[in-house]
């Protein structure tokens, strides 16, 4: 056989629990759910961090945040770790990009030819502006590629991300949300409901609370004093916003795939889909993402294709390996037949596609916000972080220079919507995953943010985290 | 200034430090008599609402706020009423230009069918057709359905700039219908509601508006402003405003 195309695709902002076929009656994505059903489908899949630069980061690269500098939204991109287009177009690809990059400090076109990247260009958001051009763009380029090299094509999409447009409206505007039922806009049984952790455990990371829930929230703070005042009612008009926007996006991939289909390279083309991070949808009281709850940090995740040249299982859905954000770089070059980089982590899905056994992880591994990590082992969920130390190198943030905080522990299958933290009557197992969480840092490589900008939010934000564990030790 | 604006295009807190959103919007509103009910052109100038720290649009100062234009030609033919519709913003950098024709009714249902000339990086001729109540385009001799789950379900197709003529409380609380956008992409289960009726001041008296929220299948709610004159004078999305002008 040839070498196999590959398009990779991507909606922002998307948890796993956003479309139809994963069981949920509030949305509509026919198109998803199909491409779901031609290839398989991960049930474990976690983004390697819930906010869109360092998630993006780790696409490209095979690292995870705290190794590339891009640990968060204002980090940078070291300029000696090569991208994704690079290491493809030196394995002898044609590698293309149309949409969101957001991988900052790396110049698309470094490695990529780029197809389609806005006039104004796409830095975070926008959606409503730009999805239809990158799908245009990207099918453009399926139906005028003629060379000799294989493709391998990313479209990024931003939807369902205008979300946080629509959030970032409430900010210091006194509006509230519009009741659309109140508005006669849509009756109120087509308002989903909330969800069962609406109300959440409130025993949570320090991290967590200076970030997102405390007056004067590190993040967002102005949204959350927006969405503070908000009636239930009202939670459920963001949801029901939220999934029109889902559906957007649907369409959008669907013209994609559908031109996809009906163009020359059916055949011969793996399809890779997944999401940067999720979206908080209310659960924990969260809306957007920057936590480490479920909602925020599993996406979908599938290898597919159309044809029937390449044996992927179609309709399989995986529910034994997990995968990562961090693994698309090496499963990528496992399709392409090319050497995956040396420092690059994580492991090929193709083989569990293809019904092989893989190498594989015996857990995930997710960090955020700098300090949080989380560990996914069945049957529990370690959420953790660490102490900022003023004395040593918040760059380098690891159990070896860094005093562990506070730990939630989730019992997934008991409780899938982490609505009881049991970490205090469960020390035993909470050691145990500190243990993978040691394990799993002796294999990072984590190195500084290399970024003025990004240096002085570290700063900030160890500040602001250092002054809270004062204040609760003065209690 | 004007009182305060309608929460659904009240984009006054979004601002860049140079820009006045408020005052760009009343500029256009204070020179909109030309455009009738009954005049062939409607022209719209597209001005972005502006987003915080997404930085995009990245509009510096006031002359810069006007992303885009929306110019709807129309003219009655018989039994028929052919549109040509120009698009542009700076923002995408895409340029369309649609003709299609639509049939002479209340609700202004549309011909199958729709010539998309567009371009950002390429500029290329498209045609539109739906097949079995799916949309087909037509790039060259490349076609495709951009949907195959758009069922089948006899609504009426309604393309989102003949809406302009059409919008009203006839429409509202009627059947559902489908929606074709500029990209040949349709929008299941649509409709329209009204959402009362508010005031602004211009040209130095108070013109009531009455206002309309347009939601579908994939179709996130969009607000729309007629004034007494019947004209669309504002339509509000999440990140543009269209306002006639």
């Amino acid at each position: 056989m040839n070498r196999m195309n590959i398009l990779f695709v991507s909606t922002d902002e998307m948890s796993f629990d956003a479309l139809s076929c994963h069981g949920n009656p509030y949305v509509s994505t026919p198109n998803m759910d199909e491409l779901l059903g031609n290839g398989c489908s991960f049930e474990n899949s976690y983004c390697t961090d819930p906010v869109c630069a360092p998630a993006r980061g780790s696409w490209m690269t095979g690292l995870y945040s705290s190794e590339t500098g891009l640990s968060f939204n204002d980090g940078s991109l070291h300029e000696d770790i090569p991208d994704l287009g690079e290491i493809l177009s030196k394995g002898g690809y044609y590698a293309a990009h149309s949409g969101k990059w957001h991988v900052l400090g790396r110049e698309i076109d470094r490695g990529f030819h780029v197809l389609y990247d806005g006039k104004r260009k796409i830095l975070a958001s926008s959606a409503e502006i730009y999805d239809n051009m990158i799908t245009v763009e990207a099918v453009n380029f399926l139906n005028r590629y003629d060379g000799d090299r294989p493709f391998f094509l990313q479209a990024h999409y931003v939807n369902p991300h205008d979300v946080c447009e629509l959030l970032h409206s409430y900010e210091d505007s006194g509006k509230k949300i519009a009741d659309l039922v109140t508005l006669g806009v849509i009756p109120e049984e087509e308002l989903p409901p909330l969800p069962p952790n609406f109300d959440y455990d409130k025993r949570e990371t320090v991290l967590q609370i200076v970030c997102r829930r405390k007056e004067g929230a590190l993040i967002h703070e102005k949204i959350r004093r927006a969405v503070e005042q908000w009636t239930e009612q009202e939670w459920r008009c963001y949801l029901w916003q939220y999934y029109r926007y889902v559906e957007k996006t649907d369409k959008e991939l669907g013209c994609l795939l559908n031109a996809l289909k009906a163009s020359r390279f059916r055949e011969n083309t793996v399809v890779i889909f997944t999401v940067d991070h999720g979206e908080g949808c209310a659960k924990h009281r969260m809306f957007q993402k920057f936590t480490l709850y479920e909602e925020s940090i599993k996406v979908p995740f599938c290898i597919a294709t159309y044809g029937n040249d390449i044996p992927i299982k179609k309709g399989w859905v995986d529910r034994k390996h997990y995968v990562s954000g961090v693994d698309i770089v090496k499963t990528v070059c496992d399709i392409a037949g090319i050497e995956a980089p040396e420092h690059a982590q994580g492991f090929s899905a193709f083989p569990y596609a293809t019904g092989q056994e893989g190498k594989g992880r015996e857990f995930a591994y997710v960090e955020s916000n700098l300090f949080g990590r989380a560990i996914i082992k069945a049957l529990y969920k370690l959420i953790t972080e660490y102490k900022p130390n003023q004395e040593a190198d918040n760059d380098r943030i690891n159990g070896k220079s860094h005093e562990l905080g506070r730990c939630q522990l989730f019992d997934l299958e008991q409780d899938p919507y982490e609505t009881k933290n049991i970490a205090g009557e469960h020390e035993k197992i909470v050691k145990e995953y500190l243990g993978y969480l040691e394990e799993m840092e002796q294999e990072l490589h984590q190195r500084e943010i290399p970024n003025e900008k990004g240096q002085k939010v570290l700063k900030e934000w160890s500040k602001a985290i250092d002054e809270y564990w004062n204040h609760l030790a003065t209690e | 200034m004007n009182t305060c604006l309608n929460w659904s295009f009240d984009h006054n807190y979004h601002q860049e430090a140079n820009c006045d959103y408020e005052k760009k919007l009343f500029e256009y509103l204070e020179h909109n008599e030309q455009y009738s009910v009954e005049s062939p052109l409607l022209h719209y100038a597209i001005l972005p609402n502006f987003r915080f720290d997404h930085k995009c649009p990245k509009i510096q100062n006031q002359d810069e706020m006007t992303v885009g234009e929306l110019e709807i030609w129309r003219e009655k033919k018989e039994d028929f009423i052919f549109y040509q519709v120009k698009y542009e913003d700076s923002t995408s950098g895409s340029k369309v230009l649609l003709e299609f024709k639509v049939h002479h009714d209340r609700r202004r249902t549309m011909v199958p069918a729709m010539k998309i000339t567009r371009s950002a990086v390429h500029e290329e001729t498209v045609r539109f057709r739906v097949e079995n109540g799916k949309p087909i385009l037509d790039i060259g001799d490349f076609s495709y359905c951009t949907d195959e789950y758009q069922s089948d379900n006899q609504q009426d197709l309604i393309q989102i700039y003949s809406l302009i003529d059409s919008i009203g409380d006839s429409l509202v609380d009627s059947s559902p219908f489908t929606l074709v956008d500029k990209s040949g992409q349709m929008f299941e289960n649509c409709r329209l509601t009204s959402i009362g009726r508010d005031k602004i001041r211009l040209r130095g008296r108070e013109e009531e508006l009455t206002g309309y929220c347009l939601v579908g299948t994939g179709y996130p709610p969009s607000y729309w402003w007629v004034d007494t004159a019947g004209r669309v004078i504002i339509v509000s999305t999440i990140l543009l405003t269209y306002v006639l002008g």
